[in-house]
């Protein structure tokens, strides 16, 4: 099995569903070219009609999307930047999100929209930002959000079959940084099955993408002081695997959530809202996030690194926890 | 000069409705107001003719039905189309089998002239889903939000080209949707990709209370063509055989892989917005006066009159025979049960998650505990 960066992998992904369904195809900015490599090679392949590149024009790209699946094609769109996904706001909110319902469940919209997330490449507050927990709030849209290379290929894969809008994000520090070995063959990853990436005793540590290669350097701290974290991984956040959670949390009777998102309404405050309601009589100390302190991301790379959650504010965090 | 658009300029017929620098446009028209005939004549049999009328004489009838049952409650919105009759038709008839259509909420009759059964629609305004299958009908369910219809269709019109299919996907907005950032975007991709598609724009002098004046600044809404490369015409909207002669050139040019045309059908709307609003209050008395003595029903039927298709005695009969189908329609759609709760989860989600599966059970409990 050979070992691959993130964006491999998930070219990988493209290339074999294209292969396998000539309805699948690829529309956004820059996407010829691929600014970060995640459709290289595609346009040579499959040529104009299968990877569209667009003008700068992201709520068309959310709206012909809905068009084009309705007509029997499977879009896989990209937004370069999440935060351009604001452009797309009433596109992805008003109409993918709610299409199916409005359809009286009629619709077959199988529409994947890709786009890229997370701070570490000194992008700078408006190109940085992570809006998970904006798409989650909506119903009727899937929120993928894969952590390792082998997940990104199976998760994407899953995510293009399926019939439904999924927004999936990737983190866009794990595209070069972050290996893994990835089979060649086809494999899919079912959607709300949680991975845990790290069995502990002591402390539940629930974290996303990037965040949770930071957990686990924090949980390798924390072995040394005798405290073991198990680290979960919940892979997509709607559906949400809260079993899976919720088993770690009565076992470990502490946890704490990580995420680059702003803390205030962030994904982790959901977390702790299920995790209170489905494990209240098992807790034995308050549930921590560790999270951006509800700062706009800076431009300077040592302000920017400054804003998102350390190994060290995790170990910091556990520790407070357990005295 | 050449046209602005590029080597593929409108036929001879449409060159004066055809936006252009420099120029005025003169809307496209083969009936004056009185139903004399002024212009080129679309080659369309009596029984067609007769068809068109029954449309718009249906559509008429039907504004008035749902106007009164919306105000003894049995609809919760109606959005009337009164006045627009000529423009709805002239586009339905132009249509062909295979295209879509995406249009706002006042295209009622261009949706039952795609085979959308009236019973369906009439669930939709008592404030039901779609239950309409839109593969069956291309109609995609009624757009609230003024102007993403575009996109949609555009998208669409992508998906025909991509896939080498002979449709066409028809955008169907008002004066109103002109203004929003939606439609600018929708033309340019269109433009770009050479969508197959319709930009409709039936300009109809009022967004509820906002008048035309308000909207741009621009002489016509179709000469918003110009700057994206496409052709844009402009016809007279109460003047059903004019509106399906450029719909159908329209329509023709997409099918044929020639790019969008956006299309301003110029017509008045002789009622509210919905039924929230109350007209009055805003439009001027002359300028409805006006606009009454262009009204398209009495326009075509004076034309079908004059080549002896129609009388007195026809109009009664068809009078009764719309009001029967419309009330028939009613009863059907008023007959249906309203759906379970679980019938708005199970429409959004194929596989309820988890937590929306305890919370139908929780329901269950508690309506079980109700039930005497």
């Amino acid at each position: 099995m050979a070992v691959v960066t993130m964006s491999q992998a998930l070219n990988m992904a493209l290339h074999e569903e294209m292969a396998r369904d000539e309805r699948v195809f690829l529309i956004g900015e820059d996407i010829k070219d691929s600014t970060y490599g995640i459709t290289k090679g595609l346009w040579d392949t499959y040529g104009h009609k299968r990877v569209i590149g667009t003008p700068i024009s992201e709520a068309a790209i959310a709206g012909a999307v809905l068009g084009a699946a309705s007509v029997g094609l499977r879009p896989v769109a990209e937004f370069m930047y999440m935060t351009f996904m604001m452009c797309a706001m009433d596109q992805v909110v008003n109409q993918a999100a709610k299409s199916k319902y409005m359809f009286g469940g009629k619709a077959v919209l199988p529409i994947v929209y890709r786009t890229m997330a997370g701070a570490g490449r000194a992008n700078a507050a408006q190109h940085t930002q992570s809006l998970e927990a904006w798409f989650a709030h909506v119903p009727g849209l899937k929120i993928v959000m894969p952590t390792t290379p082998y997940d990104a290929k199976g998760l994407l894969k899953t995510s293009i079959r399926d019939d439904n809008p999924v927004i999936f994000i990737e983190n866009k520090v794990q595209y070069a940084t972050t290996r893994g070995e990835v089979p060649s063959t086809d494999y899919t990853i079912p959607f709300g099955q949680a991975a845990i990436r790290r069995a502990g005793t002591d402390v539940t540590i629930v974290a996303l993408q990037r965040m949770n290669e930071i957990a686990l350097e924090a949980a390798d701290e924390l072995a040394e002081i005798g405290i073991e974290a198990e680290v979960i991984d919940p892979r997509t956040i709607v559906p949400l695997d809260l079993d899976s959670i919720v088993k770690s949390v009565r076992k470990t009777h502490r946890v704490v959530i990580v995420h680059e998102a702003h803390e205030r309404v962030g994904f982790g405050a959901e977390l702790v809202a299920q995790i209170v309601q489905h494990a209240f009589d098992y807790l034995d100390a308050p549930p921590i996030r560790v999270a951006n302190p509800n700062v706009p991301t800076p431009f300077n790379r040592t302000l920017e690194e400054l804003s998102i959650p350390s190994a060290a504010q995790v170990v910091q965090a556990v520790r407070g926890l357990m005295r | 000069m050449p046209l602005p658009h590029g080597p593929d300029p409108v036929p001879e017929k449409f060159a004066a409705c055809s936006v252009r620098l420099g120029a005025d446009p003169e809307p496209f028209r083969v009936l004056d107001p009185d139903g004399h005939v002024v212009g080129p004549l679309p080659e369309l049999d009596d029984a067609t003719l007769l068809a068109l009328y029954r449309w718009m004489a249906f559509g008429r009838a039907l504004d008035g039905r749902a106007l009164a049952i919306q105000r003894q409650g049995r609809l919760t919105v109606w959005a009337p189309a009164t006045g627009q009759e000529a423009a709805l038709a002239g586009m339905g008839l132009a249509m062909e089998s295979g295209d879509w259509v995406f249009t706002a909420y006042r295209e009622p009759l261009l949706l039952l002239m795609r085979g959308l059964a009236l019973e369906d629609l009439l669930q939709y305004f008592r404030g039901l889903y779609w239950v309409a299958n839109p593969y069956d009908t291309g109609a995609w369910p009624i757009q609230i939000v003024i102007a993403d219809q575009t996109l949609h269709a555009v998208g669409a019109g992508l998906g025909f080209r991509l896939q080498g299919q002979p449709h066409v996907a028809v955008a169907s907005v008002g004066d109103g949707a002109t203004s929003q950032g939606d439609f600018y975007e929708a033309i340019n991709f269109g433009g770009v990709f050479g969508a197959q598609a319709l930009i409709y724009i039936q300009n109809n002098g009022w967004a509820i209370s906002t008048p035309r004046a308000r909207q741009s600044a621009s002489q016509t809404l179709a000469q918003k063509a110009l700057a994206f490369g496409l052709p844009g015409l402009l016809v007279d909207g109460n003047d059903p055989l004019a509106v399906y002669q450029v719909a159908r050139h329209a329509l023709d040019r997409a099918r044929a892989g020639e790019g969008p045309i956006i299309v301003e059908a110029l017509t008045y709307r002789l009622g509210a917005h919905t039924t929230a609003d109350d007209p009055t209050r805003y439009q001027p008395p002359d300028e409805i006066a006006a606009w009454r003595g262009r009204d398209p029903i009495i326009r075509f039927r004076r034309f079908l009159e004059r080549r002896g298709l129609w009388d007195a005695g026809r109009e009664a009969v068809l009078q009764a025979e719309v009001l029967v189908e419309i009330d028939g329609a009613i009863a059907r759609a008023e007959a249906r049960p309203t759906p379970s709760f679980d019938r708005v989860i199970e429409s959004t989600w194929a596989i309820p998650p988890p937590r929306l599966r305890a919370y139908q059970a929780a329901r269950h409990a508690i309506d079980r505990e109700e039930t005497p």
